[in-house]
């Protein structure tokens, strides 16, 4: 029998509904795993124990006097650190924000709470969404559990590795330019871009208002539909479709992105074509589709990235900018002089993608992408960190707001997760999280976990 | 760009406070922002309305 651990969110949801497992043995079990690894690979801000243990003391008695609340209830969840836990710091990996403290839960998390989900602690980030990784903050940089000298991508960088690590099933993050995916597709998770808007932002610190996004890191296809159907509002089950497989899908292959656009390394593009063949294998129909050059996507995310992150940080940027790591001042200074002009141009070509990519979903259901052109790269390298950041296909999603899921699509030569993107039209998760399963069930990928048991 | 230039851009973006701790990061954010103009598509369609479009109120 597995250590709970080592179970997926909902196996061992299903382990404490049948009364199998109880969500303190299950929290027990997480924060030992917490405290033997993450000295080595630094996922947590702020552990909060003592709330978490209450919580799931909480659960425990209540599943036993009436059952489950839902399929979260007494599992610990991770919460991203610009993310609002209520009576904690949201510090977005700050020296700026040391003496923040949270006084309500933000939206998503009371989501989490009313749903019976527990709160092991505070996960680390690239300074607010942007800046890392750094090494010159008051908390350390995550690292990859697959290699722990390697990048675990970011900005979510402590979601994906707690996760990972299997310090628990889920965590929150936010993806602003691939913030979810770039660290799920590092660390060889399931994550989860949502439509725009579907999961609220209320008590997120904002890296851009229009393009930010909050999304689960999981380890299964399954679990992320879990996790959404809380974080959405609990409207619609996004689990419902669910084992009906790809047969019948009509899927987008967007080669242009790794081939031309950001030539991929070749083990990554190896990975994707036999992803797509497996795809075919399992009845979906493929094509490929052209979409404007990954390069457009690029600028206009940037223009209006850099525009709306300068709103949020221009005081502080011209009061103590030294409270910054220098990356991330390096990063949001451009934005304090885009003209406004320019501004309203990316806006505009906006629309123009967005209407680009909504015509391909008129031919097609999904689209398959690469999501990182590269295996992670050594964390101590700062000029491969920088390559990282354009050298992936995540951010036109963000620019048009379309859903996106990254899942594990291989393993590199050194032993480094590989992955693919899929993505389809705005509030189709179901679809979108059926085809990703589909992919999951028919590859060998799913079991497979950081070397960190021996 | 010459220092006049240099000097007028980082006056009207209120930043003459930290150009003067850290000279070369906002030195580097304007030789950013020179080449990033460059990428970005300008359409010239008059007509083309940005996203997110520009909603009037509900009462």
């Amino acid at each position: 029998m597995s250590a709970p651990h080592q179970l997926s969110l909902a196996e061992a949801s299903a382990q404490i509904a049948g009364r199998k497992l109880s969500p303190v043995e299950l929290l027990e079990d997480c924060l030992a795993r917490i405290a033997a690894l993450d000295p080595k690979l630094n996922a947590f801000i702020r552990l909060t124990e003592e709330e978490a243990r209450a919580g799931a003391q909480a659960a425990e008695t209540e599943i036993m006097r009436s059952g489950p609340r839902s399929a979260l209830h007494g599992i610990p969840v991770g919460i991203k650190d610009i993310i609002d836990l209520a009576g904690h710091p949201t510090t977005c990996h700050s020296r700026q924000r040391l003496d923040h403290m949270a006084d309500r839960d933000a939206a998503v998390v009371a989501l989490l709470r009313a749903a019976g989900a527990v709160f092991p602690g505070k996960l680390s980030t690239h300074e607010f969404a942007i800046g890392g990784p750094a090494f010159d903050l008051p908390f350390p940089p995550a690292r990859n559990p697959w290699n722990p000298a390697h990048h675990p991508g970011g900005s979510s960088s402590g979601s994906g590795a707690a996760v990972a690590a299997r310090m628990m099933p889920a965590a929150l993050g936010t993806d602003t330019g691939g913030s979810v995916r770039h660290p799920a597709s590092h660390c060889g998770l399931v994550g989860l871009k949502p439509t725009y808007g579907l999961v609220s932002r209320e008590g997120v610190f904002p890296l851009a208002f229009s393009l930010d996004h909050v999304g689960p890191l999981t380890r299964t296809v399954q679990d992320s539909a879990l996790m959404l159907n809380v974080m959405s509002g609990g409207h619609e089950n996004y689990a419902r479709d669910l084992g009906q497989g790809l047969k019948g899908l009509r899927i987008g292959f967007v080669r242009h992105f790794h081939e031309t656009d950001q030539p991929a390394d070749a083990e990554v593009a190896a990975a994707l074509e036999a992803a797509a063949k497996l795809m075919e294998a399992e009845g979906a129909t493929l094509r490929t589709i052209t979409l404007p050059a990954l390069g457009e996507f690029a600028a206009v995310n940037r223009t209006i990235l850099q525009s709306e992150a300068a709103v949020v940080h221009e005081e502080w940027l011209k009061t103590r900018p030294s409270y910054y790591a220098g990356v991330t001042r390096r990063r949001l200074l451009p934005g304090l002089f885009i003209p406004a002009v320019d501004l309203m141009h990316a806006a505009r070509d906006r629309t123009k993608l967005i209407a680009a990519v909504e015509a391909a979903f008129d031919e097609v259901d999904l689209l398959l992408t690469a999501s990182s052109m590269d295996p992670a790269c050594r964390i101590d390298d700062t000029e491969a960190v920088e390559r990282t950041y354009p050298r992936q296909a995540r951010t036109p999603f963000n620019v048009t707001g379309h859903p996106a899921v990254t899942v594990m699509a291989g393993l590199s030569s050194g032993g480094l997760p590989l992955s693919l993107q899929l993505a389809s039209r705005s509030f189709t998760e179901a679809l979108l999280l059926r085809a990703a399963q589909g992919y999951e069930r028919a590859a060998p990928w799913k079991d497979r976990a950081p070397p960190l048991d021996g | 760009m010459d220092d006049a230039t240099l000097a007028a851009l980082i006056r009207a973006a209120g930043l003459e406070e930290t150009a003067r701790e850290f000279p070369d990061d906002v030195r580097e954010a304007l030789a950013t922002v020179a080449r990033q103009r460059a990428s970005l598509p300008r359409t010239s369609d008059p007509t083309l309305e940005p996203t997110p479009g520009h909603l009037a109120p509900r009462r």
